[in-house]
């Protein structure tokens, strides 16, 4: 084992390790409990922090690519022996199902996402020790945190994709006890929590099937999908695999058709999407994350960081060696549809959190999008900087729900500036960096994909101008979400001055708060050159082709300024909102605008929509099905029970005449009763029938065996 | 040429075990409940202590070559029928009495306290555990049959006299259903016995499933035989027989009776034993004996495995009692198993093998959970339950593990069997049955049929969490602040389970698989010269 990857594992064991312990502490205690996880995350982190310096070091000596190691504990036993195991191609299916086992894989995407979930750890666990109420921050509560943890910290490092899924199930599995437990209990939040379950659940379903179907043809462990010398091509057994010498090949793969002339490729390529999308809830999976907006403000944090903006993001950087150029077309679509409805929607929405969550998840569009266009290292740095700065955001909303008593609604705040400054500053340095102000968003200020969305989509045919004008569109209105947002909770006047005593800021929300935003500001800045690093480590030749004579003038001169698209937003922000609601509430009811309102405001009514046909549509069938059940149970029964009658009536019925007439069973208890003759005309009927029914199933069964020939 | 290595009688002393325990309960006076109690734990644990000693005997690392089954003892018992008392183990019997026998004790210590707690009681736990036991290590199709039929019997006895309101109805379709697969299994061993008769050697024919799987010309007679229609009639006798006992759709009929009207340590018993003993007898008798068979109805048994899974999973979405929700989930549940052995190729065998163990350990810890409940509700509708996370936080905690697992959670019993499941249907789907003449390519309804089955986890995922969240979530009832905490005996009962669903989840090839190595390479070696 590497030192990397002994450092590694014994920061993920850590969380670990303080997950049973608190899961053996007896309910009751509390004092002192939240204190182990956190001296657990700090040691991860140091741990991580000194990793992160060698890989550093050693990348800058050497280009350091994927190293992986492996143990077969876990792995089947046999996987050959199948009757008929050769594939017409000659192929032996899941030969490489050796590699279904646990591991480590190290590589510079892993280390970075490693030291980010510690950090955010750290902040995330010291912000829940100042907001939880202690009668819920008991033993099993930071048993689940910690066991997040290292669900969340093992996926990053796992050998292969599998290991990642069956990491991120746990890691889902814990959060949804961890809003359960956590939350103040009522019906309305049950369903919520249960959603965001059971998307993320369809998620990894889905990344399993696409696992199956890579492994039916090659390998779905890291080492084969990116190969020993980094990144810079694809994994040697990949490119065996379809027959191709060059990468690009495996761009434009096209071979015999499974279904809708998708091949095996593209459908594992497609079952991944279909995952990414569920965990970072895009197009049309949109809906969860605002489910969860009942949960305490540092879980969302987690769920919205480390899930929306992060995991997805993650699994697409893993799989990127397999997607084809169909396959991102499709990431492409996704990303820029989930990235205009979820500003539309966060435009509109009154809740604190729903803006965030709505936000967030558009932003995660970007992300998609960029993947889609092949801008691989923009993709990561958007993921990185979603992850953190929505992390710190959701912190900041649970800073002013701590001031206000849990005031959600953005109409009945406003002002806390003044009450809550610290915490109004920092949130203010997060919103100006992911709105890309120029000098303090360093790499952000101008979108960093953008010069190949317009590339890819100057080349694209029909709509393909959509792909480019769309999200530039996006990112204006973005400005203007956040900036909303941040003033209509923290500037201009209080709206709600009845609301009493307001709580300050206090430290130890306050200090995870400075370490999110200080991260935020730096992540994205090109002196940490966390860019450089991942554009490294891009697979090569993975950039679609692209025609050069591409283009036209008008769009070459709004990719020249959209850098100032940050201006508008507090412009327009300023403009409406300065003097209070008035204006707002007016164009709100204005004619044909309110039904749009309307529309966006449930969210596309995606929530309605899914719970109609997914849930109704299994409810229903389960009815049916219990139904039948039933139903069938009792008529197996009846004909069971009228056979053997049938039966005992018939042999009772020939007793009777050769022995004499039978008396009734029940006489003999009785005594005086007098004998009754059971052959009665009405039996002697039955018995008739039963005999030509016995009569007529014989004789067919012996037509059917004359004519099948026995 | 059968092999005899380690001709010991332990099999038998664990088979006369419980009889003879069984018999000396006869003996103590019903009044003296607590000795009747003790004594029959003692006997359990004697059964769990020899089965551990008899595990200490085999030879979990003996070469294929030699002959898999040991510790075996054998006479003929009738001669009229040409029935032996044959009995012994293998890599895939051993450890599947060892787990009964721990089911068995699991049950007896569960049973303490138990309103229905009598001298009777006990006796026919502990007759209804050796006749499962006898079962699982009988090499005799006749002498299997008979065991089988007295665990029906037992088993129906105990449910007709000390179950719940509808005890009768229950106890009736038990023994029904029983008997139909105890008769159906007489029928196909009949004509097994008859088809062989006249070999060099056996005149009589035979009814030895060492003799019958192990000698190459008896198999080249039940292949031959398979071609013809009179093969395929024993196929589908064998595997109706013991599909009854697993159970598979339309057989199931028994099971969400025995669920809710059995004694909470019955059903576990009845309904992880039952399981075992129905996986057990598909992978020994019917899939090694007419492996051309199955590979000819592949497509049709997984279709109907998956229409199990499909049905079991609706149902249970639909119930509102917990022990029937649990009777559906196991139905579906144990769908995956037989959709496990049906695809026959290595992946799914020792999916099928996990996902039977771990549901056969998860089983009682959730019909258990259920039983505290309804001790302390008395009822287990889950309409008026909710909130018991805050007022018995102790069972929340085993209860996540048994619910979790139950969805099919990864780390957790259920998980690695239904991947190593589905990829073995993958593998089949991408294999097809080309090259075998006469077999239906299954490229595109296998894949249907996988989708579905993959599609399925998200229905179980959400009636486990919906069942879950209404008996522990939610604002916490009044009415239920006097529950007490658990006890230190319900802890031992819960403690247990979990242990092993732990120890499955992380750990399967080492708990289970590399001990069953070649139990499960002979299976392949019998599926290899299949078509």
């Amino acid at each position: 084992m590497t030192h990397l990857a002994k450092l590694l594992s014994l920061a993920a064991a850590l969380p670990l390790g303080t997950s049973l312990l608190l899961f053996a502490a007896p309910e009751r205690l509390r004092r002192g409990v939240p204190y182990v996880p956190l001296a657990a995350v700090f040691v991860g982190l140091a741990l991580a922090i000194l990793s992160l310096a060698y890989q550093l070091n050693h990348s800058v000596a050497s280009p350091v690519g994927i190293q992986s190691i492996s143990m077969h504990w876990l792995s089947p036993i046999i996987v050959s022996g199948e009757p008929h195991a050769a594939t017409p191609s000659g192929v032996e299916p899941l030969q490489q199902l050796g590699r279904l086992s646990f591991g480590i894989a190290t590589d510079s995407i892993a280390v970075i996402f490693f030291v980010l979930i510690l950090l955010l750890g750290v902040a995330i666990h010291i912000f829940s020790m100042g907001y939880l109420h202690p009668q819920r921050a008991g033993p099993l509560l930071y048993s689940l945190l910690s066991m997040l943890g290292f669900s969340l910290l093992a996926a990053v490092i796992s050998s292969n994709l599998l290991e990642m899924i069956i990491l991120w199930g746990i890691g889902a599995l814990c959060i949804y006890l961890i809003c359960e437990i956590a939350t103040p209990r009522d019906a309305a939040r049950r369903l919520g929590s249960s959603h965001f379950f059971l998307m993320l659940l369809l998620a990894g379903l889905s990344a399993v099937a696409g696992c199956a179907m890579l492994a039916l043809h090659g390998s779905f462990a890291m080492l084969d999908l990116f190969n020993q010398e980094g990144h810079k091509s694809l994994g040697i057994s990949l490119m065996q695999l379809v027959q191709t010498p060059t990468p690009s090949g495996l761009l434009h793969y096209h071979t015999h058709h499974l279904f809708w002339g998708f091949d095996w490729l593209n459908c594992s390529g497609l079952l991944f999407v279909v995952a990414a999308a569920g965990l970072s809830a895009q197009f049309p999976f949109q809906f969860w994350p605002a489910e969860s907006v009942d949960a305490p403000a540092p879980f969302n944090a987690i769920l919205q960081g480390a899930m929306v903006s992060g995991s997805g993001a993650f699994l697409l950087a893993r799989v990127y060696p397999v997607l084809t150029l169909d396959v991102r077309l499709v990431l492409a679509i996704i990303g820029c549809t989930s990235l205009v409805t979820g500003l539309l929607v966060a435009l509109v929405q009154s809740d604190l959190k729903k803006v965030l969550c709505w936000t967030s998840l558009a932003m995660s569009g970007f992300t998609f999008l960029f993947f889609g266009v092949g801008d691989y290292s923009a993709a990561l740095l958007y993921a990185l900087i979603n992850t953190v700065a929505f992390a710190g955001l959701f912190l900041c909303a649970g800073s002013a729900l701590n001031s206000t008593r849990g005031e959600r609604d953005l109409r009945r705040l406003g002002g806390l500036a003044r009450r809550i400054p610290i915490t109004a500053g920092l949130s203010l340095i997060i919103v100006m960096v992911l709105t890309g102000t120029i000098y303090l968003a360093g790499g952000l200020a101008v979108p960093p994909g953008v010069t190949a969305l317009y590339d890819y989509a100057s080349a694209m045919r029909h709509y393909g101008w959509l792909l480019f004008w769309l999200p530039v569109c996006a990112w204006i209105l973005l400005s203007v979400v956040l900036w909303r947002w941040w003033w209509l909770i923290f500037g201009g006047q209080t709206r709600n001055p009845g609301a009493g005593d307001i709580a300050g800021d206090s430290a130890k929300l306050t200090l995870p708060l400075l370490v999110v935003a200080t991260l935020a500001v730096f992540i994205s800045h090109p002196v940490v050159e966390i860019k450089t690093i991942l554009a490294r480590s891009a697979p090569e030749g993975m950039i679609a082709p692209i025609p050069q004579d591409a283009g036209h003038s008008i769009g070459l001169a709004v990719l020249a300024n959209v850098k100032w698209a940050f201006v508008l937003g507090p412009i327009a922000i300023i403009s409406v909102y300065a003097g209070g609601l008035a204006l707002a509430d007016k164009i709100r009811r204005f004619p044909g605008v309110n039904l749009l309102y309307m529309w966006l405001y449930r969210g596309m009514f995606f929530r309605e929509l899914a719970e109609t046909i997914i849930a109704g549509g299994a409810a229903l069938a389960a009815r049916m099905t219990s139904f039948v059940d039933r139903l069938l149970l009792s008529w197996v029964l009846m004909i069971m029970a009228l056979g053997f009658r049938g039966i005992g009536l018939m042999l009772a019925t020939l007793d009777a005449r050769v022995t004499g007439p039978m008396t009734d069973p029940a006489c003999l208890s009785v005594g005086n009763r007098a004998p009754r003759v059971l052959a009665t005309k009405k039996d002697w009927r039955r018995i008739v029938l039963v005999i030509m029914l016995t009569a007529l199933i014989l004789g067919a069964l012996m037509l059917y065996a004359h004519m099948a020939g026995w | 040429m059968v092999h005899f290595y380690g001709s010991s009688s332990i099999l038998t002393c664990l088979i006369l075990l419980p009889v003879i325990g069984s018999l000396m309960l006869l003996l103590v006076p019903s009044a003296k409940l607590r000795l009747i109690r003790w004594s029959a734990l003692t006997v359990l644990v004697g059964m769990l202590a020899v089965a551990v000693a008899g595990a200490c005997l085999f030879r979990w690392d003996m070469p294929v070559s030699h002959g898999v089954f040991q510790l075996q003892q054998k006479f003929l018992w009738i001669p009229a029928l040409n029935m032996h008392y044959f009995v012994g183990v293998d890599n895939l019997s051993m450890p599947a009495v060892l787990l009964v026998t721990l089911l068995a004790f699991i049950s007896g210590l569960a049973s303490f306290g138990l309103s229905q707690e009598s001298k009777t009681y006990y006796i026919l736990l502990i007759l209804t555990a050796g006749a499962l036991i006898g079962a699982l290590v009988s090499l005799d199709l006749l002498l299997l049959a008979v065991f089988l039929q007295i665990f029906t019997l037992s088993g129906y006895t105990v449910v007709s006299l000390l179950g719940g309101a509808r005890r009768h109805t229950a106890g009736l379709k038990f023994n029904l259903f029983g008997f139909a697969g105890t008769l159906a299994l007489l029928c196909g061993t009949l004509v097994i016995s008859h088809n062989t008769r006249g070999l060099p050697g056996l005149p009589q024919g035979t009814m030895d499933i060492v003799t019958l799987t192990t000698h190459p010309q008896l198999l080249r007679i039940l292949n031959a035989a398979a071609g013809s229609h009179i093969g395929a009639i024993v196929f589908w006798l064998l595997l109706t027989g013991f599909a009854i006992r697993l159970p598979g759709i339309i057989l199931h009929l028994w099971l969400p009776e025995i669920s809710v009207e059995s004694p909470a340590p019955i059903a576990m018993l009845i309904m992880a034993g039952s399981l075992v003993a129905g996986g057990y007898g598909l992978l020994r008798v019917v899939y090694p004996l007419f492996s051309d068979q199955a590979l000819i109805y592949r497509p049709l048994i997984c279709e109907f495995a998956v229409i199990g899974v499909v049905y079991g999973g609706l149902c249970a979405l639909a119930q509102t009692d917990i022990k029937r929700l649990i009777a559906y989930w196991l139905l579906s549940q144990a769908s995956y198993v037989l959709l496990g052995i049906a695809l026959m190729n290595a992946l799914s065998i020792q999916g099928a093998i996990l996902q039977l163990f771990g549901l056969a350990i998860a089983t009682p810890l959730l019909l258990w959970v259920a039983h505290t409940i309804e001790q302390r509700a008395h009822h287990t509708d889950l309409s008026r339950l909710g909130g018991l996370a805050a007022q018995l936080p102790d069972l929340f905690r085993f209860s996540i593990i048994g619910f979790f697992a139950a969805m099919g959670a990864p780390g957790l019993s259920l998980f690695f069997g239904q991947v190593l499941i589905l990829f073995g249907g993958f593998t089949a789907v991408s294999s097809g049955a080309a090259g075998s003449p006469g077999i239906a390519p299954w490229q595109h309804t296998g894949l249907l049929v996988l989708v579905i089955a993959l599609a399925m986890a998200m229905v179980t995922a959400g009636y486990i969490l919906w069942a879950m969240e209404r008996i522990f979530m939610g604002p916490a009832r009044p009415e239920f602040n006097h529950f007490i905490r658990l006890s230190f005996q319900e802890r031992c009962v819960m403690l247990l389970p979990v242990m092993g669903i732990i120890a499955l989840g992380i750990a399967p090839t080492i708990v289970v698989l590399t001990p069953m190595r070649p139990a499960i390479e002979q299976l392949l070696r019998a599926f290899a010269g299949a078509g």
